[in-house]
């Protein structure tokens, strides 16, 4: 850089700093001015609260240091919801009975399992499991699988809760309920059973179960194990009116009921809405699967496309498979991340040669005389929308055409509602009020058709809260709940560790029979197998913490534990300053604090550690000469 | 004692206690007593007000807790210091180490007795007492090496050599810059320099006092040839292993050595103790703080030389300079002693800044790596 | 008569105020002159490469965090897109925006630091290392603001970022970017064109194009010696490819061309950060990964442009929850290498000022 005014740099900054002069310095006056620019603090107050604490590790496992020990054992005292329980609508204690299972109690467990709901063996086998996803070890690694657990635990049920059952005396009141399917079940059950009502259930199917029956396939939920949970509400004397049609529940009333439940079930698909779709070869979901699961023969093309990523669509293209049909596809048109069907419903629909075109939406069906044209456009992600979801936005001119012999439309499920239900309706479904109450008095509703098209656990969670307002209606006291397990009192081992397990595989059924047979597609587990996969649970909330150990001249406060503790039981002040390089202790059993076993925080303080220390220690060194 | 009088000092008649009996032993103890105490009391407000005023040039507060605005941190500075352990390396020139920091801290005290704080008051009224004050300064060089020897320590050798090298180069230009003052003022004695500057020598002699200035500046080793201490070369420089009291003297000597250049630059070119209304003293003291907050300024804003950069500057850029400034000045003197003040200023300045901007075309940025 | 002479042996270090953490440098010194040279480093040795091995791979995230710990962001966004791009992980939308807003402010607060104390090791009484330190620190307010901490920050995560950006960090942020360049052109007319900086930094400690790729440097180092390398350009990781900004490269690849690319950087990144301020979408953060989650077998090499150069992290896994073997590319390792021939011959005073303006942080070289 060539210049020639020596100095014009130095004076310039000379300047610079002389201007600098007058400024407002910036030095800080602690502790009499103080920084507050953060809500977000990892200080070094990290403190505990052991009302939160559910014991379940996670903290001392994320932690990079090893200075977080928590000690348990035993039953915790108070409960505190596990996130799996919480998670079921009708708050099955999933926690309770996979802790059973690992000892191997298969009819304690399902006895746990009928405290809440009825249909345990159909609940084994089909359940959409929300517990699982809320699962911690799903924090973790992968979450329990509770429901094959449940599965284990009803292939090797030995009828133990029937001793411990108590019917109530008969209340002379009769209550009618329309659809057979698992809400008018449940209801009729919790009626009969602790209500002591007289229950009719009327439906226009030839088999009770509704959707549960005709909805699901066989591969999935073998029709005799249904039988096997209807048959249980069979003995309680419920009437079942089969083939049945009920014009207008007034009627019923009339006719001498005390209360009427309104069950019907959400048993017709949506339609596409594009044009074209009134073509006979467009075929809806629940309308295609329902002859095929009353053992009707039903014909279908080689070539299949099933719109939409529910369950349903799962279910209707693995049908379509064990139909005999050769292409089968699935179009969607959000990415797969976003389908609601169940993650392994998906990966087994794919196993057995079911394509995935995501990202696309039928936008024209062309009929023509020996194959369907269906147009579909393709899909990009958008912003997300207010549930979370990215909205799917069309991509202009982006068409393309596939040939096909039959659309099956599984873009979701309405009910119809007879023309002589005079209720309220709101968005398609029966109003009902928090009491499940429509609105005309006396007349209730549960299931789909009061809440749209919902899995079987939700119809379940719906009908027990029906049957508790029907109760309270008639007179009882709307007291559903019960004790099926009443000599239960065991000893929950705790783990002070926990130790990697993978979840169990699912077995399966060879892929030849899975794709041209109805037979149940997955197999169950043996007793070694449901031990171990029980002893994944982390038991969070079941266990009483003894003792938590956190080592502040360790703690780096990275938060990591923070993030990891579902139960907001760990927090971090601002407290900088307030640095106390001890060990932090809790001892929450009495007897402990007696015993003097306090515990330091560095390796040299151990006695026994001292042999193990390098030689050129100059601590040991000492030691060894004297 | 008469022949003390007119060999050492001389009495002004301005003082009261010129004519009275041991007025002579009276003058030296009160003015041997008010120079040390000034000078002490005022490195301790000094530091002060360095670091005050570094701070805020550098947007901070400086010094701010001991004390109402910090005033008692060099106090509590001290305190700590001398509390502290002396430490001796085991392979340290002993007596040598212990000799040094007196070596290097008394000259300076001892400059101040030939600058008056008012008309004739001062120590010694040297008629040459601008060479006793040169002669005095280049003490302070031999105390700075033999504490550099003596430590037995590689940065405090290096830095011993790089100090030699530098105040010796630097005598030089600091020298002839006074020389110019000399022949105008026609006298060596400071008492006489001030009393002829009706106008202060700064303006007759701008070339003169920017070389003295600079000079000063390497003297005194601040930046930006702070070679000697260059903290992020060689840590501390000559006392890294001096701690405790010896260091304290170190550190005392640095300090004072800047204030008694800074009032050699307010007593020669800023004209003393001379100006209305306020009395002398408070007029030195204020032209000293002046200067001194100057040399802050540029120690707050520069980077350091390197040796042989600051080497080349000495006797490239400023001896040259400073005989320039001496031959114009004598030629004014000599041929028109009647050259108006405005005049010989306005000379002055052009000389430098025609030297700065022909200089400035011989500048070649960078270095060149040695062969090995 | 020659006078008979001998080279002393200085140690510049472990302890040593420039040597920006505890560096050796053995120097063979004949009277000012380096003769000889040699870096000693393993001072702050760790053994972080072999702790990977015993950490699960979320563990091991805190510890990135102190290899380059000026830059923590920069080496959780390296190790955190390295066992992405091994597990096959997704990231949102959203996070990529805050990781590279984070990265560049990582990036500016690195080079404050660099070009600030380049100059204390030049001499300047601290005065442009404070005021680089005031805007560095209102950064530094803001990764607080974000992660709660203010050095070490551990804010990335497999998937995303640990948290959500805090609503008052935006406009904080967009209020620092106006009043940044402002405060750039203070710096440059503090030292930019003073004579004594040009005097010790211009073609000092040159490092020829040739030898800054036969040494693979990268970094600020390579670009000041002309070559054009960024790897966010060359090979754009995460969204870098969406923003538009320049390399800027030197000419000679003396110091004063280092800290002019240094500077020069600190332009770009504030380019990078308003588009990024202005681009950054709605959405989640954060595609959960279990904590202990066990990425396939495999091997995957993955680097970033970190503010001293590329960092890349090797990731072995052989299918359990902790890594076989985790390699650590260091780039103030690296950049180092040309040190002995950059250093021969200049005096110690050059010698602190080439040390200085590579810009090397311990914790990255020893590790």
């Amino acid at each position: 850089m060539p210049f020639s005014r020596f100095g014009e740099g130095i004076t310039r900054g000379m300047a610079i700093t002389l201007s600098h002069l007058a400024k407002k310095p910036v030095t800080l006056r602690y502790p009499e001015e103080r920084l507050n620019v953060s809500r977000r603090i990892r200080g070094t107050e990290l403190g505990w609260s052991p009302d939160n604490c559910s014991g379940c590790l996670l903290c001392q496992d994320s932690c990079p240091h090893e200075c977080i020990q928590i000690e348990v054992s035993g039953n915790r005292s108070e409960e505190l919801p596990a996130p799996c329980t919480s998670a079921c609508p009708a708050n099955v204690d999933a926690a309770r009975y996979v802790s059973l299972l690992e000892e191997g109690k298969a009819s304690e467990a399902v006895a746990v399992v009928r405290e809440r709901i009825p249909f345990p063996v159909v609940c084994a086998y089909v359940c959409a499991h929300p517990c699982e996803s809320k699962c911690t070890r799903g924090d973790l690694d992968e979450p329990v699988a509770i429901r094959m657990l449940k599965r284990y635990a009803v292939d090797n049920d030995k009828g133990l809760w029937k001793s411990n059952a108590k019917n109530a005396t008969p209340s002379g009141k009769k209550v009618a309920i329309i659809g057979a399917g698992p809400a008018g079940l449940t209801a009729a059950y919790y009626l009969a059973r602790k209500g002591g009502h007289s229950i009719t259930v009327f439906d226009d199917l030839s088999q009770p179960g509704g959707m549960v029956r005709v909805g699901i396939p066989d591969y999935r939920l073998p029709k005799h194990l249904l039988d096997r949970d209807i048959d249980e509400i069979k003995q309680l004397g419920v009437i079942f009116k089969m083939n049945t049609y009920i014009e207008s529940p007034e009627q019923l009333i009339k006719d001498g009921f005390d209360a009427v439940l309104i069950s019907i079930g959400a048993h017709s698909s949506s339609r596409l809405k594009v044009p074209g779709d009134d073509d006979p070869r467009v075929l809806g979901g629940v309308e295609f699967l329902r002859p095929v699961n009353l053992g009707q023969k039903v014909e279908i093309g080689d070539r299949v496309v099933v719109v939409g990523g529910g369950n349903t669509a799962m279910d209707a293209a693995r049908t379509a498979v064990r139909l005999g049909a050769k292409d089968v596809s699935i179009v969607y048109r959000r990415s797969r991340a976003e389908m609601p069907a169940a993650h392994e419903e998906i990966e087994d629909a794919e196993t057995e040669g079911v394509k995935m075109r995501l990202l696309a939406n039928p936008s024209k069906i062309i009929s023509e005389n020996k194959s369907l044209k269906v147009e579909c456009l393709k899909m990009r992600l958008g912003p997300p929308d207010d549930s979370g979801r990215r909205r799917p936005e069309p991509i202009e001119g982006s068409e393309f055409i596939l040939e096909v012999d039959n659309v099956i439309a599984a873009i979701g499920q309405k009910p119809v509602i007879p023309e002589g239900f005079n209720f309220e309706q709101e968005w398609g479904n029966i109003k009902v009020g928090d009491d499940m109450q429509t609105s005309v008095s006396g007349v209730f509703s549960a299931g789909d058709c009061a809440t749209g098209a919902a899995t079987i656990i939700e119809g379940i969670a719906g009908a027990r809260r029906a049957a508790q307002s029907i109760d309270k209606y008639l007179g009882g006291t709307g007291d559903i709940s019960e004790s099926l397990v009443s000599d239960y009192n065991g000893q929950i081992t705790g783990k002070n560790t926990i130790f990697y397990s993978p979840r169990q595989p699912l077995p399966m059924v060879d892929i030849k029979t899975r794709t041209t047979t109805f037979h149940g597609a997955e197999l169950g587990w043996d007793e070694s197998t449901a031990k171990e996969e029980a002893s994944r649970c982390l038991k969070c909330g079941q266990l009483e913490v003894t003792r938590y150990r956190l080592d502040g001249g360790k703690c780096i406060y990275c938060g990591l534990c923070l993030e990891a503790c579902n139960f907001n039981a760990l927090f971090m002040g601002r407290g900088y300053e307030r640095t106390t390089y001890l060990l932090q202790e809790t001892i929450l059993e009495k007897e402990e604090l007696t015993v003097n076993k306090k515990i330091q925080p560095s390796a040299y303080h151990h006695p026994e550690m001292e042999n193990n220390l390098p030689a050129q220690t100059l601590l040991v060194e000492g030691k060894l000469k004297a | 004692m008469p022949e003390l009088i007119t060999v050492g000092a001389a009495i002004s008649p301005n003082l009261p206690w010129s004519d009275w009996q041991f007025g002579f032993w009276i003058h030296l103890l009160i003015f041997g007593i008010g120079i040390i105490s000034l000078l002490l009391g005022s490195v301790i407000i000094f530091i002060w007000l360095e670091r005050r005023l570094v701070g805020r040039f550098q947007r901070r507060l400086g010094p701010n807790r001991a004390g109402p605005l910090g005033l008692l941190q060099s106090v509590a500075d001290v305190i700590k210091i001398l509390t502290k352990e002396d430490i001796v390396p085991s392979r340290a020139d002993k007596l040598i180490f212990w000799i040094a920091p007196i070596v290097a801290f008394t000259p300076v005290v001892l400059m101040l007795a030939v600058v008056p704080v008012a008309d004739g008051a001062l120590l010694a009224d040297l008629n040459i007492g601008i060479l006793f004050v040169i002669a005095i300064s280049s003490i302070t060089a031999l105390g700075v090496f033999m504490a550099g020897w003596a430590s037995y320590n590689k940065y405090s050798i290096l830095s011993a050599m790089r100090t030699v090298a530098q105040l010796v180069s630097y005598e030089m230009p600091l020298i002839l810059s006074m020389v110019g003052v000399v022949i105008i003022a026609g006298s060596l004695s400071l008492n006489d320099i001030v009393k002829t500057q009706t106008v202060p020598f700064i303006v007759l002699q701008p070339a003169g006092f920017f070389i003295f200035f600079i000079a000063s500046l390497a003297e005194i080793n601040r930046t930006p040839f702070d070679l000697l201490e260059a903290d992020s070369e060689l840590v501390a420089g000559y006392n890294i292993e001096y701690s405790g009291m010896k260091f304290a003297t170190f550190y005392l000597t640095e300090y004072c050595e800047a204030i008694v250049l800074s009032t050699l630059a307010a007593t020669i070119f800023l004209g003393g103790w001379q100006g209305p209304w306020l009395p002398p003293i408070v007029w030195l003291l204020l032209k000293i703080g002046i200067v001194f907050c100057f040399i802050v300024w540029i120690r707050s804003t520069l980077p350091r030389l390197r040796i042989d950069q600051v080497m080349g500057f000495a006797w490239k850029f400023l001896l040259p300079l400073a005989i320039l400034n001496i031959f114009v000045t004598s030629i004014f003197v000599a041929l028109w002693p009647e050259t108006p003040a405005w005049l010989m200023g306005l000379t002055n300045l052009a000389i430098l800044v025609a030297y700065i901007l022909f200089w400035s075309k011989l500048f070649k940025p960078g270095g060149k790596a040695v062969a090995v | 008569m020659a006078i008979k002479t001998e080279p002393i042996l200085l140690n510049l270090g472990p302890i040593h105020p420039s040597t920006h953490g505890v560096f050796r440098m053995r120097a063979l010194v004949d009277g000012e002159v380096i003769t000889d040279i040699e870096p000693v480093f393993g001072y702050l040795h760790r053994g972080i490469e072999k702790l990977a091995e015993q950490k699960s791979y979320r563990q091991f995230i805190p510890l990135t965090d102190r290899l380059d710990y000026v830059a923590s962001m920069n080496n959780n966004l390296a190790y955190v897109t390295a066992v992405e791009k091994l597990a096959g992980i997704e990231v949102p939308e959203r996070a990529e925006y805050i990781r590279v807003i984070m990265s560049e402010i990582q990036r500016i607060i690195s080079h404050l630091l660099g070009i600030g104390s380049f100059f204390n090791d030049m001499g300047t009484f601290f005065t442009p290392f404070f005021y680089m330190f005031i805007q560095k620190e209102k950064l530094t307010d803001l990764l607080e603001m974000v992660s709660g901490q203010r050095l070490l920050f551990n804010y990335m995560r497999f998937g995303g970022v640990s948290h959500d950006l805090p609503d008052e960090f935006l406009p904080a942020l967009n209020t620092f970017l106006k009043e940044m360049p402002a405060e750039i052109d203070k710096y440059e007319r503090l030292l930019k064109e003073n004579e004594i900086v040009l005097a010790r930094s211009k073609k000092v400690g040159i490092l020829s194009p040739d030898m800054a790729i036969n040494s693979s440097a990268s970094g600020p180092v390579l670009r000041a010696s002309g070559i054009e390398w960024d790897i966010r350009k060359a090979d754009p990781y995460s969204i870098y490819d969406r923003f538009d900004f320049d390399i800027p490269t030197g000419t000679v690849g003396d110091c004063y061309d280092r800290y002019r690319v240094r500077v020069e950087e600190l332009r770009q990144s504030i380019r990078i950060l308003e588009q990024a301020v202005a681009g950054i979408p709605k959405g989640k953060v954060l595609n959960p990964v279990p904590l202990r989650f066990r990425p396939p077998e495999g091997e995957v090499y993955s680097h970033i442009e970190s503010n001293k150069g590329e960092l890349g992290f090797h990731v072995i896994s052989d299918g359990s929850d902790k890594p076989y073997r985790l390699h650590i590319r260091a780039p103030s390792l690296l950049n180092l290498t040309a040190l002995r021939k950059m250093l021969t011959g200049w005096k110690i005073a050059d010698a602190i000022i080439i040390f200085g303006s590579i810009d090397i942080c311990v914790g990255e070289v020893d590790r």
